[in-house]
């Protein structure tokens, strides 16, 4: 009796398994939806492996942002030109939204949450899917039917209330570089941003999450700003004593609290480089043209997340 | 809080983590290149750059004529051979089982490209059942392979394809190139990746540790005796290369660039190639936009593993046009 138990829950586990990794191919059209269009290919991939062998280390930035599983579609037509669609399901919203903005460049749509397109490549984020449609030949006369597929995931996915992480919420406006605002939480995706060190030296994880973006002024040149929110004021004090010593060989290691946490630097022949840390919120700027700019927009992000603190 | 009068530039900063150790360094128009650790002196190699705008139609479509015109050329001029078989002789004879490594993912290597190479070996006498094209542990034999490659090889017990350890006398390595968002660029070295089983980017249960460090020690596959001492010829698809987030494609950062790049020497060849896709970039922004990561595996596999020439002055180039 016991192993019949174990036969029927088995079947029921395995079923269940499939169903939900074939959900994810439900959500993308098939040939009935695409005339003249024949399906070549469909799968689904979850693994480490079956994502390795698919894109070989690109697989890790989708795994950096907490990757499920991904319903993988090939079409082709009678002049042999192929539509590949790849839908992405990640772990919640905010983790879809951040390998979107992985590159937010380009023309915007009107096609899920935040749609981009340009020369046959459509990228979408709507709830916890990323979707990426692309025609590598032949585009030009084809877009209409990227739009098409798109809109059909976009309708078959459902109502989502997406919202933009409040953290990006909290970059200053002033100078902001359109489309330069890159969401993350793993070391990774910052290296290839802002490349600083091979180390997880701000300890990013799913308790460290974080926004860059470029920011240009006409008098102070280009910069970055980074904000990291530590799951606590602990947490952002570790982070901020191991770059300070990382970076600027400054080790106060030894203190647990610090009156004045703003440093700002000017590198030997470079530019300045500031931090400062606010309750759980590490903020840094990078290479800024002069120590006004690290002043005042230390002093803007303070001030906005001040707002929500408080 | 007082500052520290000691200063530290983020050069400086970068040197100390990891770059100095393996030779690379980050210039102050913000492009990375590769110093040699001994000095300039010593070794040079030779890379031939064959180029010709008629290989590539505005679709993105490649003429065989002219692609198999160009690798005829490119091959002279690296041998310094008049006569093409002569020149392929200087690498290959005809009882050599020729594995040529392709790239099938993203950017893949066009098959104009490796239908030359083939027409190439053929006709210095080595049959179709003797060529084997391939990607990871599958292949597909000749002509035919060059578009069915469901042939199953697998892996040896060291985790590399079985073509490489149990098939082929020689290699011939044909990757495409691309800016790579782990390794900062993913040209030859990174290439034989997909000639091994049992590597993961978290390099976690792996045969090769490659990935940590932006992938420095992508030179350990090359390293490889069963790579190392059958590889006789790099031919790169540079007709088409990525500059930006790879490997998977965006169209935006794609250009024509209409290149095969030809050399006995993978490094010296990924140091061009690095330069090159880092000029790209900064066309594409009209100034900086620095290469990130830093490609440390090019600069290790000179200075660490041996494997060649990474010190673009240390390095001759020779172009072709067609």
């Amino acid at each position: 009796m016991k192993s019949i138990s174990f036969f029927v829950f088995f079947i029921i586990f395995f079923t269940l398994e499939c169903t939900m990794e074939q959900g994810v191919l439900n959500l993308l059209p098939d040939k009935k939806d695409l005339s003249g269009w024949e399906e070549s290919e469909r799968r689904v991939l979850s693994t480490v492996q079956e994502m390795s062998d698919y894109m070989n280390g690109g697989a890790e930035l989708y795994f950096a942002y907490n990757f499920s599983q991904l319903g993988l579609k090939k079409f082709i037509n009678e002049d042999n030109l192929e539509i590949v669609i790849e839908l992405y399901e990640m772990k919640d919203n905010e983790c879809a939204y951040g390998v979107l903005s992985f590159d937010l460049s380009g023309k915007r749509i009107d096609i899920g949450t935040i749609g981009i397109y340009d020369l046959g490549l459509l990228r979408f984020w709507k709830g916890k899917y990323f979707c990426r449609i692309l025609m590598w030949q032949g585009f030009g006369d084809n877009e209409e039917t990227i739009f098409k597929i798109g809109k059909i995931i976009e309708k078959n996915i459902g109502h989502s209330e997406d919202e933009i992480p409040e953290l990006v919420n909290l970059l200053p406006s002033g100078g902001l570089v359109e489309n330069s605002i890159h969401y993350f939480f793993h070391n990774n995706p910052l290296n290839n941003f802002y490349y600083i060190s091979n180390e997880n030296i701000f300890n990013l994880g799913e308790d460290a999450k974080a926004v860059i973006a470029n920011y240009e002024q006409k008098d102070s040149g280009k910069f970055y700003l980074m904000i990291i929110r530590y799951k606590d004021e602990i947490k952002g004090f570790e982070a901020y004593k191991k770059f300070l010593n990382f970076y600027f060989n400054q080790d106060i290691s030894g203190q647990n609290k610090i009156n004045d946490s703003r440093f700002i630097r000017k590198t030997k022949g470079e530019d300045f480089t500031g931090i400062d840390l606010r309750d759980n919120y590490l903020i840094l700027v990078f290479e800024a043209k002069n120590k006004s700019v690290c002043i005042n927009y230390l002093n803007e992000t303070f001030n906005k997340i001040k707002k929500i603190i408080h | 809080m007082k500052i520290n009068k000691t200063s530290v530039t983020r050069r400086d900063f970068l040197k100390g983590t990891a770059l100095a150790g393996v030779g690379l360094t980050f210039g102050l128009n913000k492009v990375w290149s590769v110093v040699s650790l001994q000095g300039e002196g010593g070794e040079r190699s030779k890379v031939v750059i064959g180029k010709s705008e008629k290989i590539m139609d505005e679709e993105n479509r490649v003429n065989q004529k002219v692609m198999d015109t160009l690798l005829d050329e490119v091959i002279k001029k690296y041998t310094q051979k008049k006569d093409v078989n002569s020149a392929w002789r200087e690498f290959f004879s005809s009882k050599d089982v020729v594995g040529i490594k392709v790239c099938d993912q993203m950017t893949r290597t066009h098959n104009e490209l490796v239908i030359s190479i083939v027409k190439n070996l053929k006709s210095i006498g080595i049959p179709d059942d003797k060529i084997i094209i391939f990607e990871r542990g599958r292949g597909g034999f000749g002509e035919k392979g060059i578009f069915n490659r469901r042939e199953s090889f697998g892996y040896s017990s060291n985790s590399i394809s079985k073509v490489i350890t149990e098939n082929a006398t020689a290699l011939i390595n044909v990757p495409g190139t691309k800016a790579h968002w782990l390794s900062g660029i993913g040209v030859c070295l990174k290439n034989w990746c997909g000639a091994v089983t049992r590597i993961n980017v978290r390099d976690i249960d792996v045969a090769f540790v490659i990935h940590k460090n932006s992938c420095e020690d992508m030179g350990l596959l090359s390293f490889s005796p069963d790579i190392k001492n059958k590889l006789r010829l790099n031919i790169v698809d540079a007709l088409r290369p990525l500059a930006h987030g790879g490997p998977q494609v965006d169209p935006r950062y794609l250009w024509q660039n209409k290149e095969i790049i030809v050399s006995t020497d993978q490094v010296a060849i990924d140091a061009v190639c690095l330069q090159k896709i880092q000029e790209k970039r900064r066309e594409i922004k009209g100034g900086d936009w620095t290469l990130y990561p830093p490609p440390l595996h090019i600069a290790a596999a000179q200075n660490k593993y041996k494997l060649g020439i990474a010190d673009l002055k240390r390095i001759d180039i020779e172009r072709v046009i067609v």
